[in-house]
């Protein structure tokens, strides 16, 4: 299991993938287990009456941009899950693996040792960079399998594939998260820095994209947010699309190149 | 001999008072190389620079002929490093710790792993979170000679070890001597590094203050002497000797501080009838402090 960088990463973070990945099941459980009494006409009635009530920028912040799709299940799964309480439990679990593989690993100084070893730095970057790729889609994974059983248990008449896509995207847009997290690490040795920078580039991006709805000025720079690129086209209606695979895509290799050139560049650990 | 380590005029400056200043150093193939000076002076930062951590501001070093920065990876197929702070991952054990360094080395037999386990008492099946000091550190010199390294950098290795372990210590780096291997470390304890090493280079503040065998560098120490004559001597008598200093004279005794040969002293001495001479034995210690306050200047 000690074979490299890769492997040793992986090895070192399974219980924190088996806590994560148990939140995530239990944040579907609990939510679909709503569904039936969300479902039932008057229940939804009331429920959209009192949204109507509220401000539409609250409802936005929440990421809820379609009050009468909230009771279909498709609506009620983005609505509710995908909208704002999954992405952030990936996000929580990205970031903080992205800032640990490199700055974290150097602030405790055990980057010394291995730096030591006939291991190239760019060798050291992608195998952190593959060791959280792979943890990062094992997030959106647990999320596809336990929301695909929730789907078939209630009957939701909502395909695998569309549930997969979502669960992809969202948790492509996380690793993005992920990524310029171990950037920000590579390029400066700070760990908490990295995940500062990371989170606050994650609020921005969330709520650029959520109060576009709402706020005008907001559409251009909607496009910038990983977040647009994670509901793109609705993937729990239409499935897959290329887009948000080929953006967010390109945002996290960007950035592992990048952390390459810059944590080659540096001097390590001064 | 063949040359394993070479710095040329190697500077490395961050922020103030820190660093190295036009450091020029030659280590070669099979001496045990004592790098001594007090904490702060660089010894750290000449390693570090040396391993490819950091960047040389100005200068350049030359491992196995090889650039530090260039051919970094050819030079740490051939070397071990043992680091000053080592901090290694809590949560594994120590075995795991030495089979994720070995893959990460390659070519390290878990014979080598075990043998030197043995030798320096180290359980190997306990988290290193629950190791002591001492413990860790061993984890630390087992990583460090279990990949039978051309050449070893040890930066502070003896710390927190016991006498015990220390004198297995100095048999691991004899033992490494004795096949041709170099070994390259750093202390501030004088008498460890007059103990096992062939050559010393003092350092200060960033600079290279004197290099030189053990033996050559304690004939030019400083050395006090007290000597006792049958009747009482005028001081001028041995004003006139240029390396000495600390000049009383009290009666029939003379006392005084030797710097280099005492020859000259001992000429004058001769010329009224001594009855007894006290010399305080050097140690290299004596030798480090006097460059260590600044009063010996000279490099070799």
């Amino acid at each position: 299991m000690l074979r490299n960088i890769f492997s040793k990463t992986i090895y070192e973070r399974r219980r924190s993938l088996l806590w994560w990945g148990l939140g995530i099941i239990m944040l579907v459980a609990v939510l679909i287990g709503f569904y039936p009494a969300m479902n039932n006409p008057e229940t939804s009635q009331q429920l959209a009456k009192a949204m109507e009530a509220m401000p539409k920028e609250m409802l936005a912040a929440f990421g809820v941009t379609d009050v009468a799709n909230l009771t279909t299940p498709a609506g009620y799964i983005q609505g509710r899950l995908f909208g704002f309480m999954l992405p952030l439990i990936v996000m929580i679990f990205t970031i903080g693996l992205g800032s640990r593989v490199i700055a974290g690993e150097e602030e405790a100084r055990t980057l010394d040792l291995i730096l030591a070893h006939p291991i190239r730095r760019s060798t050291i970057v992608w195998q952190s960079f593959a060791a959280l790729c792979v943890l990062s889609l094992a997030m959106g994974l647990i999320t596809w399998l336990s929301l695909w059983l929730g789907v078939l248990l209630l009957d939701m008449q909502i395909g695998a594939s569309e549930l997969g896509a979502a669960s992809f995207n969202m948790s492509l847009m996380a690793l993005c998260f992920g990524a310029i997290a171990l950037l920000i690490g590579a390029a400066t040795g700070k760990r908490a820095l990295s995940m500062a920078v990371a989170t606050i580039l994650a609020v921005i991006g969330y709520f650029a994209n959520s109060l576009a709805s709402v706020i005008d000025w907001l559409v251009p720079l909607q496009k910038l947010s990983p977040f647009y690129y994670a509901d793109y086209n609705q993937p729990l209606k239409h499935g897959f699309h290329y887009l948000p695979f080929l953006v967010l895509g390109s945002v996290i290799v960007l950035c592992g190149f990048a952390a390459v050139k810059l944590f080659e560049r540096r001097d390590v650990a001064v | 001999m063949t040359t394993v380590v070479q710095t040329t005029n190697l500077c490395k400056t961050y922020g103030k008072n820190r660093g190295i200043d036009d450091l020029n150093l030659q280590v070669v193939q099979g001496e045990v190389f004592g790098y001594l000076g007090p904490n702060g002076a660089g010894k750290t930062t000449t390693i570090r620079t040396i391993l490819d951590f950091i960047r040389p501001t100005s200068g350049s070093a030359q491992i196995f002929g090889l650039d530090s920065q260039r051919d970094s990876l050819a030079i740490h197929q051939k070397i071990s490093y043992l680091p000053g702070e080592l901090v290694m991952y809590e949560k594994m054990t120590g075995r795991e710790m030495l089979e994720y360094f070995a893959q990460l080395r390659g070519n390290v037999s878990q014979m080598a792993i075990k043998q030197l386990a043995e030798r320096l008492e180290l359980d190997l099946k306990r988290p290193i979170r629950s190791l002591s000091k001492g413990n860790k550190q061993k984890v630390g010199l087992v990583q460090a000679f279990m990949g039978q390294p051309e050449l070893l950098i040890l930066d502070e290795p003896t710390s927190g070890l016991d006498p015990l372990v220390q004198q297995t210590f100095y048999q691991l780096v004899l033992e490494a001597k004795n096949s041709g291997r170099t070994v390259f470390l750093s202390s501030h304890v004088m008498s460890e590094v007059e103990h096992i090493c062939d050559r010393v280079g003092i350092i200060r503040a960033g600079k290279l203050l004197a290099i030189d065998t053990v033996k050559a560098l304690k004939a030019r120490a400083r050395r006090t002497l007290d000597l006792y004559f049958a009747q009482p001597v005028e001081p001028s008598a041995f004003a006139h000797i240029p390396n000495i200093d600390d000049l009383q004279v009290l009666g029939n005794q003379v006392h005084c501080a030797v710097t280099g040969s005492i020859d000259q002293l001992i000429k004058t001495a001769a010329q009224f009838e001594l009855r007894d001479l006290v010399s305080q034995a050097t140690d290299l210690e004596d030798i480090f402090l006097a460059y260590y306050k600044g009063e010996v200047s000279d490099v070799a």
